[in-house]
This record gives structure tokens, C-alpha cells and sequence, in this order.
């Protein structure tokens, strides 16, 4: 347990990092607090033919006089932008990823009242947590879904993660509830969770020609990935009764272990593999891009000024990242094993 | 296409608000408290008004450096489609006195 844990540390800590290093700035306003930055991250979620209606909300924003106005100002515009369906795609997308959270979650409840795993006060903590990351998970693949030229990838990407994890399974319920077994054995992992990975986020950086779209693509297709695996397994679990009999555990003990295992692989892993080494690839792909275009054209004007923020900075922090992103998902994943 | 379904009391409430003085732009701000909506509440009423071409909407420039205001007015089909709404409904969404003690 205390891996899991470690994990969502790491993973938060990382995250909060990131957004600190790298909180977006708007030289139109003079004023630059968190309601400020809550709110232009809101208006990043409107589509693009309504982006005039996020400067509007700004423009007012900026003329509110005191903390606690200006926070319920921030706060009810972000409740507005969320209101606001995301359109076409996007939008069935959404309902979709919605729709597997609750299909998961209704097994999972499922199998925890059916075996008395609600007994345990620890397993109450576990199912908050549990929660917690499903609703995690569909606030932020609904805001990804909302940013332009996502939705689809991303999709695309996630379901290529989850084709790539369910085809080592075998396709049977035993290789999906014993990935290391499966029919992929210890090659499973390195290529589910580094491979595949790489190449969303590879794959979502050529296609846009954005670093910035390119790690919005991996972040999505963890959550699909992750959300869709949950569903499954959680399927794989309450139809074979946590999987095989083991000699002297009950099977409310096999289902229980089964759960906590599989839903840590689940939400937390695969997610993380794949926004934190998609999100490096999609870095240094850009990178290379534009070293590669850089040499192609001498003439520094002419060179493209580089779709996001992957253009500042140098090597050095690039490498740096991937191999701090390297490092945080072979601790996750060395955690899981171990755990 | 936008679906022309009956608007929800809230919008009544703004529509009535632009329409006390049509000609006058007004800031976002200023209307929901006038209309006791939130902003979350109030910004997609307007862009549905919008969309719907009874609301046009202008910019008021800022001052170096800050950014514009959004301004709002009733389009003539907007004061048309307020003038012909149904007097019963308008008299339900506008907002009860709450009860207690008044001021002086």
C-alpha cells in the first residue's frame, strides 16, 4: 500500500513542478494572481470560436476590485466554461470516457459488497482514493478533450495503449488479471509502458507539429488507456471471481488483492507511463524537429518561431526532463512490482 | 442551426435587464449583479443570446497595457423577441424579495 502511495507522491509532485516551472502568462493583464491564472486556464478550455468569450470574462476579471470578488468571479467563470459542452467529437468523447468510469466503477462496487470487502475501514479509505481518481480522471480528460486538435489523438492514442495491454493479455480474462504471465511475458511492461508510450507521444507531436499538443495528446490517451483498462479488468475480476484459486485464500482475499493490484495498474500506473514518457517524447521530439529544421535553414528568421513551449530552454533541460520522467515511472513501475 | 427553445428564467432575467434600456451598452459584471447571477451562470446565458442574434456585443478598448471590456446590447430582434415574450413567465422568473428585516 504504501507503494501506491509513493506513486501518487510522485506523480503529484512532478505535476505540481511542472505547472509552477511553467504557469501559463498573459502580457495583457497587469494583474497576475491565481484567480487571474485559474481563469485563463479556463478560458484555454473554450473552443476556438469562443475564445473571444474568455477574453471578455478576463477583461472583466481585470477591472474587479478585491480578493474574494475576483475569486468568485475566477471560480463561477471556470463553472460556465465547464457547463459548456465541448462540441461534436469531443463532447461523445467525453460521455464515453463518463460512461467506462461508471461501468467500472458499478463492478467495483460490485465485487466490494459481494465479498465483504467493505468490512475493512481500510478498504473505505481505498474505495475515497479510488474516487477521488475517477472523478481526477474525467475532470482532466474532459479539460484535454476541450483543447484543440486533442481529442482525436488522444482517443486514438489511449486505445492503441489499451489494444497494445489487452493483446499481451491474450485477450483472456487469466492474462489480463496476470499481465506479467500473459502471453507477452516480462516483455509486456517495457513495451506497454515505455514503447507504446513513446510512440503516442511521438505519434501526436509529428501529426500536430506541437510539442504542446503533443503532450496534451499522451496526458489524454493515459486516461483513456488507464480508464479503459479499469473497466476491464474490473470485468476480468468479477466474472472470474478474482481469477484461478489459490490454495488456503479465500476468495474474497483473492478478489480484494486483485482489486487493489489492478486498480493501482490501472489508474495509476498506466496513466502515469503514459503521460510522463509520452510527454517526453513528445519534448524531444519536437526538439529534434526543430534542430533539424534549424539546420536546414540557416537564415534564423525564417525559422520557425515553434508551436509551444518546448522552444525555450535548451538541450541540457530537455534531457534533463525525459530523464527525470524515466526515472519517475521505473521507480513507479520497480514499486509496482515489488508491491 | 440554434434551437429556438423557450429561454430558462435566468435569461429572462437578462433579456429584461437589456431591455430596460436598450440602447445602452453594458459590462458583464455590472448585469449579473444586477440580475443576481453568478458569472458561471451569466456568460453562457450570453453566449446563447448570442448565438441566437438577440445580443450583439462590442469592445470597449482598456487602458495601455490591461485588456478590453466586452460590452452587450439587445439586437432589434432581441427588443422584438422580449416585447412579444409571454407576460406570465416574465412575472415568474423575476426574483422574489427575500424575507427578513428591511433596512431603513
Amino acid at each position: 500500500m504504501p507503494s501506491i502511495l509513493a506513486i501518487l507522491l510522485l506523480g503529484s509532485a512532478g505535476a505540481v513542478l511542472w505547472r509552477r516551472e511553467h504557469a501559463p502568462r498573459d502580457p495583457l493583464s497587469v494583474r497576475d494572481d491565481v484567480s487571474v491564472r485559474l481563469l485563463q486556464w479556463a478560458v484555454g478550455l473554450l473552443p476556438s470560436d469562443r475564445v473571444s468569450w474568455g477574453q471578455a470574462m478576463l477583461g472583466e476579471l481585470d477591472r474587479l476590485e478585491g480578493r474574494s470578488k475576483r475569486w468568485r468571479f475566477a471560480i463561477g467563470c471556470l463553472g460556465g466554461v465547464l457547463v459548456l459542452r465541448p462540441r461534436g467529437g469531443a463532447g461523445a468523447t467525453a460521455g464515453a470516457l463518463v460512461a467506462v468510469a461508471a461501468g467500472g466503477t458499478a463492478l467495483f462496487g460490485l465485487a466490494f459488497f459481494r465479498y465483504g470487502l467493505d468490512a475493512l475501514h481500510w478498504n473505505w479509505v481505498m474505495l475515497a482514493i479510488l474516487l477521488a481518481l475517477l472523478v481526477g480522471y474525467i475532470l482532466a480528460g474532459s479539460a484535454l478533450l476541450r483543447r484543440p486538435g486533442v481529442a482525436g489523438p488522444g482517443l486514438m492514442g489511449g486505445l492503441v495503449v489499451l489494444a497494445v495491454w489487452l493483446a499481451f493479455s491474450g485477450f483472456t480474462f487469466a492474462g489480463i488479471l496476470s499481465p506479467i504471465t500473459g502471453a507477452g511475458g516480462k516483455l509486456s511492461y517495457p513495451v506497454c509502458l515505455i514503447v507504446v508510450p513513446v510512440l503516442v507521444g511521438v505519434g501526436g507531436t509529428l501529426r500536430s507539429g506541437s510539442a504542446i499538443v503533443g503532450r496534451r495528446t499522451a496526458r489524454l490517451a493515459g486516461v483513456v488507456a488507464g480508464l479503459g483498462m479499469f473497466l476491464v479488468t474490473t470485468i476480468a475480476i468479477v466474472t472470474t471471481n478474482g481469477g484461478p484459486p489459490v490454495q488456503g485464500q479465500s476468495v474474497a482475499y483473492t478478489v480484494g488483492d486483485g482489486l487493489a493490484n489492478l486498480t493501482s495498474l490501472t489508474l495509476m500506473l498506466i496513466p502515469l507511463a503514459t503521460a510522463t514518457i509520452g510527454w517526453a517524447a513528445a519534448t524531444a521530439t519536437f526538439r529534434i524537429r526543430h534542430v533539424d529544421v534549424a539546420q536546414q535553414n540557416h537564415d534564423s528568421i525564417n525559422m520557425p518561431n515553434g508551436s509551444g513551449r518546448a522552444t525555450e530552454g535548451n538541450w541540457s533541460r530537455t534531457m534533463l526532463r525525459v530523464a527525470v520522467a524515466a526515472g519517475v515511472v521505473l521507480a513507479a513501475a520497480l514499486m509496482f512490482l515489488a508491491g | 442551426m440554434a434551437r429556438s427553445r423557450t429561454p430558462s428564467p435566468q435569461a429572462i432575467r437578462v433579456l429584461l435587464a437589456l431591455a430596460a434600456d436598450p440602447a445602452r451598452w453594458r459590462y458583464g459584471y455590472d448585469l449579473a449583479t444586477e440580475v443576481q447571477l453568478k458569472s458561471g451562470s451569466l456568460y453562457p446565458i450570453l453566449i446563447r443570446l448570442a448565438d441566437r442574434e438577440l445580443l450583439e456585443t462590442s469592445w470597449e478598448p482598456g487602458p495601455p497595457g490591461r485588456p478590453p471590456r466586452h460590452l452587450y446590447r439587445l439586437t432589434p430582434t432581441g427588443r422584438e423577441y422580449v416585447a412579444a415574450l409571454d407576460v406570465a413567465r416574465v412575472k415568474r422568473s423575476v426574483p422574489r424579495r427575500r424575507l427578513g428585516w428591511s433596512g431603513a
